[in-house]
């Protein structure tokens, strides 16, 4: 019986193994090789994309997925960070974009969320499906009407078309709802036998206890906010007012080292804030009941 | 206990990866405002310059050397040798004075052969004279007759000598010396006495001071074609570390195509040499006292042309492209880290050139930065710093 148990154990964990280093071998591999000269990527993947037409006598060619460099070169960050202000500045485009869209949809999600939880009106849970309804929709459905509405705002082309949609998503209403559904409405009741209002409950008791929830929220948005590229895409058109996730597309095959310095530097913020909001995050995550 | 301890390590954690976050966000807030300095300094550098307006002033310089207008060469036609040598190369001389004596003893012995010849003659005439005063006397009409036909006989004979010999006289007299034909300059002497006439060239040459100087000189088409016949033309005369300043007049224009500029050399401000592919051989008469053959001639020409809405341009900022010509222009964009310097590529249509301006008629303004010089070669679209 414990022998049966070893096992199964024993293959739970190198089936975890394996699905850990598929998932954490491309972080790996960008980590390392974006300290690589761009000569030596150039050995590596030089080839990638050059077909080698084996019946015509071309040798077959493979792609050396090389670990270690074999000088440790900053040159591609010197590439990205000294000589690519392009990439600073979207860099900071989407800096501010995302900043934004945090910001505000967290102000406007958790008033939200604090009315949807804990006012009682009449048509409440109706409006919240109705709202919901908006989040469970791809975001190539509302391209169009969002389209014509930055347009006719004359959004297009600016940031607005894609912070002033960001802060009315209705992701950030959902799960902070059902963060403080999680809170007991007693703690409201009492507050307003004390005498309290609803700003001053919002604003002393349920947003200090909505912290982990808020913290949780703005990791989880961060990360899709800092990686989205369609609607920049789509609203913006001058290259300066893009956003970096658009940047790391544009890189040339033949310049593939700047590509993973370039990536590295992408993500460092994310891991960053996930790093700072780990605990707020996992504690969010689980009061909330929504995973990632 | 342990949880004080696990918020402990989490609050040092935090403020580790708040020092971290700031330091990424400061190096990359630096980075980023330092960012359009940094890349400027790997730029091409560019040097720019305005066009300006105003009449193109071409001017073009050339020299060639003097010669005589009129010269003749001068030989003795017999085979007489030189006797003497009356002038010098330089010497000026009236017109009818001794240059050259000959001497030719065997004509001059044949001359008195033919005078010995003569008198021979003459006397045989005598005889015949007496015959015929004989035969009067003895009344022998035909002995009369007959004298009378050979007296007649001898007198031609003697006739036809007496030319003869005045012939070979005349023609001794004219052989025995070289005389100058006109007032001028003895150019080259190439008689040697006790030699025989012609044995170097011909043994004197003149030229004919009446008649002045002149000089040929290759003017590229663009500056020639404006020039005409009988026009005045400033020329300045080297002589002995002397410019002389003097007036020529063009005698003669003949269009060249594709020649080699031969012995004048001409030159245009701004290049070191400049030869036209085609051009115009002018030939300009100089008349002054103070000048002779092989003296240096400087010729400048300057002329000016403007057109409406043209202006002027550093010839060096002007590229070729096939048959077109372009010009790169430095273009000022404000951009968010501050302002970028962008090489544009300009068409345009081009006026005369002096070599160093040329005149761009359309394709430029006068406020368009345009670049004269770069530390390294421009594309279209680049980024230059100014």
């Amino acid at each position: 019986m414990k022998k049966k148990g070893f096992i199964r154990n024993l293959s739970v964990t190198l089936l975890m193994a394996c699905i850990g280093i598929m998932i954490l071998s491309p972080i790996v591999i960008t980590f390392t090789n974006s300290f690589m000269t761009e000569h030596e990527i150039q050995g590596n993947y030089g080839l990638v994309g050059k077909m080698p037409v084996v019946t015509q006598g071309e040798p077959d060619v493979f792609v050396n997925l090389k670990l270690i460099p074999d000088w440790l070169s900053f040159e591609q960050y010197g590439s990205v960070l000294l000589e690519t202000p392009t990439y600073l500045f979207m860099l900071w485009n989407s800096v501010a974009m995302v900043v934004a869209i945090i910001a505000g949809q967290t102000v406007v999600s958790a008033l939200a969320a604090y009315a949807f939880a804990k006012l009682r009106f009449k048509g409440r849970e109706k409006w919240f499906r109705v709202y919901l309804m908006t989040m469970l929709m791809p975001f190539q459905v509302t391209l169009v009407p969002n389209y014509i509405i930055a347009d006719k705002l004359r959004l297009m082309n600016t940031a607005g078309a894609i912070i002033l949609p960001g802060i009315f998503a209705a992701f950030g209403v959902f799960m902070l709802r059902q963060f403080m559904l999680s809170i007991p409405y007693a703690l409201v009741e009492a507050a307003q036998m004390d005498g309290a209002g609803h700003y001053r409950i919002f604003y002393r008791i349920m947003l200090p206890l909505m912290k982990p929830g808020i913290a949780a929220l703005i990791v989880l948005l961060f990360v899709d906010y800092w990686n989205m590229v369609e609607q920049p895409l789509i609203f913006l058109e001058d290259s300066f007012k893009q956003p970096l996730s658009l940047y790391l597309s544009r890189i040339h095959k033949d310049a593939q080292g700047i590509g993973f310095a370039a990536s590295l530097i992408y993500m460092t913020p994310m891991v960053l804030l996930f790093l700072y909001a780990e605990s707020y995050f996992i504690e969010g995550i689980q009061m909330s009941g929504i995973k990632g | 206990m342990a949880t004080e301890l696990a918020e402990a390590l989490d609050a040092r954690k935090k403020r580790v990866i708040v020092w971290l976050s700031g330091l990424f966000i400061g190096l990359l807030l630096l980075l980023t405002l330092a960012s359009n300095t940094l890349l400027t300094l790997h730029l091409p550098k560019v040097r720019t310059e305005l066009g300006r307006e105003g009449a193109l002033v071409t001017t073009w310089r050339g020299t060639a050397r003097l010669m005589p207008r009129q010269h003749v060469d001068l030989s003795n036609k017999g085979e007489w040798s030189i006797s003497e040598v009356h002038v010098k190369e330089g010497d000026y001389v009236a017109k009818g004075q001794t240059l050259i004596t000959y001497e030719n003893s065997a004509a001059e012995q044949e001359i008195l052969d033919v005078q010995a010849g003569l008198a021979g003659q003459r006397l045989t005439l005598v005889d015949l004279q007496d015959e015929y005063i004989e035969a009067v006397q003895n009344g022998d009409e035909m002995q009369v007759r007959r004298s009378k036909r050979e007296l007649e006989r001898a007198q031609l004979a003697i006739d036809v000598q007496e030319r003869k010999v005045s012939t070979m006289q005349s023609e001794a007299s004219d052989r025995r010396r070289i005389i100058a034909p006109f007032d001028g300059v003895v150019t080259v002497v190439n008689a040697i006495p006790q030699l025989p006439a012609g044995s170097g060239g011909p043994d004197i040459s003149l030229m004919n001071a009446q008649q002045g100087y002149q000089f040929e000189i290759l003017i590229p088409d663009d500056v020639g074609q404006k020039l005409r016949t009988e026009e005045k033309m400033n020329v300045e005369i080297e002589r002995e570390g002397d410019r002389v300043p003097v007036e020529g007049i063009i005698t003669e224009i003949h269009p060249m195509t594709g020649v080699d500029a031969g012995a004048s050399y001409q030159e245009r401000t701004g290049e070191e040499a400049y030869q036209a592919a085609a051009s115009r051989r002018v030939v300009v008469k100089v008349q002054h006292p103070n000048i002779q053959t092989n003296d240096l001639v400087s010729v400048e020409i300057t002329q000016s042309e403007k057109r409406e809405g043209g202006m002027l341009v550093l010839s060096q900022a002007i590229h070729q492209e096939g048959r077109n010509s372009y010009v790169l222009v430095m273009e000022e964009r404000s951009g968010p880290l501050g302002n970028t310097f962008i090489v544009r590529k300009a068409p345009v249509q081009l006026g005369g050139t002096n070599g160093q301006e040329t005149l761009v008629l359309q394709g430029v303004y006068m406020k368009d930065r345009i670049i004269v010089e770069s530390s390294e070669p421009l594309t279209e679209g680049q980024r230059v710093r100014g």
